[in-house]
């Protein structure tokens, strides 16, 4: 067992991002994506500088952030298969090194969310989804729009609608 | 909200957001499959604020806007996030509606009190006429115009007018004259966006000398009593009243204590003179109602927390309120 673990950390898988970068990364690091774990598993064929695996949704930035989170947490234990977990879900707390390597722009941080959920990296994407909830938060519809950016585009039709459906909460 | 009902909400809005707002807007070019589950990680109420940014948005959350089937806790909480950033409403615990705000209502005066149930009403409803002074849209009120500092001058005014202390004084039973009045403030603080109190009750010498029997009744918490002429066999020694033995026996020199169950700390200073009783509470954070702080010190009947408790560290909240710092809690059972 010890020495299979030996030998799968210093297994190099190569991968080609989508804009051509090649990146070398320990088998046990790019294991964290379940898809490509399961990828290696299924084959006998070894990816090389040659005939690296490609990554085509992904691009050499994004895939370099993404493989630093799976570098840092290589040794995390395997998640819960229990997707519907409670505990999981209500939480919203982010550990000190997820909540540092998640301070980037938004764009950055949606390329990462949809990276991990094309590489099926479950912790990673609850991490992001995590600090999309935290930036929501506690914010009006307003303060939404400035933090995103989305421009109100209801008519003023539609905006009384709003206004109407929300008076049950308030007295007039 | 559990998964299974997101997703039923969720299955008649699959749709992509419009083209036209994509561009520049990163959390548009999402596809929805990855905003139902960032939206599972948000109250009700910032699902509801999301879906009312923009049409594509609303598409998605479409069926959430209707609220009908959460239960009382939950609308709760969803609107102490809708009244958070409105400051000229308060949320009813009991009516589960935001009232507006009267700026004549204060600790002090509560006759302009805004639910259409009237004082007395609410606070039997809401958490017993025998709790708290304090009524909870004073701490929520103030807290929430002390977050929003720049905030209409109007309501920072009314801020001053919500701190500012109560006096009131009154006599525990009218008939005996044997007893002392007891004299108390009350002085509200906002320290790290929770409400604290301290209350000081003070019995000076008058028709009678400072004595443990003159001193009357006093219950400085839900749990923490002091009593003269009733002490009946099922009120059980308290802290309160061991620091009230301790301090008449110990002229001139403070006693201390703390309530066990809640978040309070007491002192007890006799002179020949004067005997006075000072509290120091955390009311506890913005929130609900439901905020275990708040639950405990009050026959709240809707707080889980209430007929529960919260721990700290004895001494803490005095020194949080002097000094600032943190209370340092031990958690809740």
């Amino acid at each position: 067992m010890a020495d299979t673990a030996a030998a799968g950390q210093l297994e190099k898988v190569w991968l080609a991002s989508n804009d051509s970068a090649l990146i070398e990364v320990d088998r046990d690091v790019i294991e964290r994506s379940v898809l490509i774990k399961n990828l290696l598993g299924d084959t006998e064929a070894k990816s090389t500088k040659e005939t690296p695996i490609p990554i085509p949704n992904v691009n050499e930035a994004v895939l370099r952030k993404v493989l630093e989170w799976c570098e840092w947490h290589r040794n995390d234990p395997p998640q819960a298969q229990d997707e519907e977990s409670d505990a999981r879900k209500k939480s919203t707390d982010i550990d000190d090194w997820d909540q540092k390597f998640m301070q980037v722009d938004q764009e950055m941080l949606f390329e990462i969310i949809l990276a991990s959920n094309y590489l099926d990296i479950k912790p990673l994407l609850d991490v992001g989804c995590k600090t999309v909830a935290n930036m929501i938060k506690g914010k009006s519809p307003e303060e939404i729009r400035k933090t995103f950016n989305i421009t109100n585009d209801f008519t003023p039709e539609e905006e009384e609608q709003i206004r109407r459906e929300n008076e049950w909460a308030e007295d007039r | 909200m559990n998964r299974k009902m997101l997703r039923h909400f969720f299955a008649g809005g699959r749709k992509q957001p419009q083209k036209s707002q994509k561009r520049n807007c990163p959390i548009l070019n999402l596809p929805v499959d990855l905003i139902l589950p960032i939206a599972e990680y948000l109250p009700l109420c910032s699902q509801v604020f999301l879906s009312e940014t923009c049409r594509s948005m609303q598409s998605i959350f479409v069926h959430f806007r209707a609220l009908i089937h959460i239960s009382d806790e939950e609308r709760l909480e969803f609107l102490v996030d809708r009244v958070r950033n409105l400051p000229s409403r308060w949320l009813c615990e009991v009516c589960l509606k935001l009232h507006q705000v009267h700026l004549q209502d204060t600790p002090k005066h509560t006759r302009t009190m805004t639910c259409p149930l009237g004082w007395q009403q609410l606070r039997e409803r809401g958490y017993s006429l025998m709790s708290f002074q304090i009524d909870h849209r004073h701490v929520q009120l103030a807290l929430k115009y002390t977050r929003m500092k720049d905030v209409n001058n109007v309501y920072q005014e009314y801020l001053k007018a919500l701190l500012k202390p109560v006096y009131t004084s009154f006599f525990t039973h009218p008939g005996f004259t044997f007893l002392l009045q007891t004299m108390q403030a009350t002085y509200p603080k906002v320290v790290d966006g929770r409400y604290l109190i301290q209350s000081v009750y003070s019995y000076l010498a008058a028709h009678t000398a400072v004595t443990r029997g003159a001193v009357g009744d006093l219950e400085v918490c839900l749990h923490q009593g002091f009593y003269s002429t009733w002490d009946l066999p099922w009120r059980h020694s308290s802290s309160l009243s061991d620091a009230m033995d301790a301090a008449f026996h110990d002229i001139g020199h403070e006693k201390c204590g703390s309530c066990p169950l809640c978040l309070t700390d007491f002192s007890v200073y006799i002179t020949p003179e004067r005997a006075i009783v000072r509290v120091w509470q955390d009311l506890g954070p913005e929130g609900s109602a439901l905020e275990p702080a708040w639950g405990t010190h009050t026959h709240a009947f809707r707080s889980k927390y209430h007929g529960r408790y919260v721990y700290h560290e004895p001494g803490s909240i005095r020194v949080f309120h002097d000094q600032g710092g943190e209370v340092i809690e031990f958690g809740s059972v």
